[in-house]
């Protein structure tokens, strides 16, 4: 993938990558999605039914998670701000083409939208679940979260230290402010 | 109970942000976003396991309404 400053990145965001976000240990991929959200160059999309599916498994994803109904909420709807939410309605074509390309249906509403907004990248922890070499020659990349934040200059978010969980917000922080030019 | 609290930046990181030419506001913002959310996920039982076979629900049953709405 090219190095920002150049064209807008569009980038689809799998669920999977919300619910890692809500992973006590996982403090990289909410930094990770909010790195890509304020990054000048990368738009950040999500299939809406998908978000609709969030709101109304709520209960379910608050029992399961131990947390209260209130902060699952807090949690999607900060990292969901600005992120564009597209109708698959309007993209009744890409859903069917999109079919093509995924190992399971469900999967098809992400590439659907990866259709209609290519060249584009779907992040995903699951990169497995798409006919990637079929993708590629799309212009649609399949890619992990780091992977992502490769493509946009940022190595090596991920810390490793024994005292990770004292430093790694700090480090966050400073890796977060080099992409928030004014 | 809710309760607010004040978080000190370290000097290093605002002036590493100053010099780079960032929008301090809005890294202010990200940074008390962050905070929050790393707050919130603290309390969180969910493993990596439980997440995957919720975002697999959810996809499959955000595609069944695809399926019938658009009829394909």
């Amino acid at each position: 993938m090219e190095k920002n400053k150049e064209k807008v990145k569009c980038i689809i965001i799998n669920s999977n990558i919300l619910f890692s976000s809500l992973i006590k240990e996982d403090g990289f991929t909410r930094a990770a999605l909010l790195v890509l959200k304020n990054t000048s160059n990368v738009k950040l999309l999500i299939p809406n039914t998908v978000v609709n599916e969030f709101k109304i498994n709520l209960s379910e994803i608050s029992r399961k998670s131990g947390l209260s109904s209130k902060n699952v909420l807090i949690t999607f709807e900060k990292l969901l701000e600005n992120v564009e939410r597209l109708n698959e309605l309007d993209l009744k074509d890409e859903i069917k083409e999109g079919i093509k390309y995924v190992k399971d249906e469900k999967d098809t509403p992400f590439v659907a939208v990866a259709l209609k907004y290519r060249p584009a990248y779907i992040l995903t922890y699951n990169v497995k679940d798409y006919k990637k070499e079929k993708l590629e020659k799309l212009d649609i990349l399949v890619v992990t979260p780091k992977d992502a934040l490769s493509s946009i200059g940022v190595e090596e978010l991920e810390v490793k230290t024994k005292n990770k969980r004292k430093k790694n917000l700090l480090y966050y922080f400073a890796k977060l402010k080099m992409f928030m030019k004014k | 109970m809710e309760e607010t609290i004040q978080i000190t930046l370290p000097k290093e990181i605002i002036e590493e942000a100053k010099e780079a030419g960032v929008d301090m506001n809005r890294f202010k913002e990200t940074l008390k976003t962050f905070a929050l959310l790393d707050i919130i996920a603290r309390t969180s039982k969910l493993s990596k396991k439980e997440a995957l076979l919720l975002s697999k629900k959810i996809k499959f049953s955000a595609w069944k309404k695809i399926k019938k709405r658009l009829n394909v």
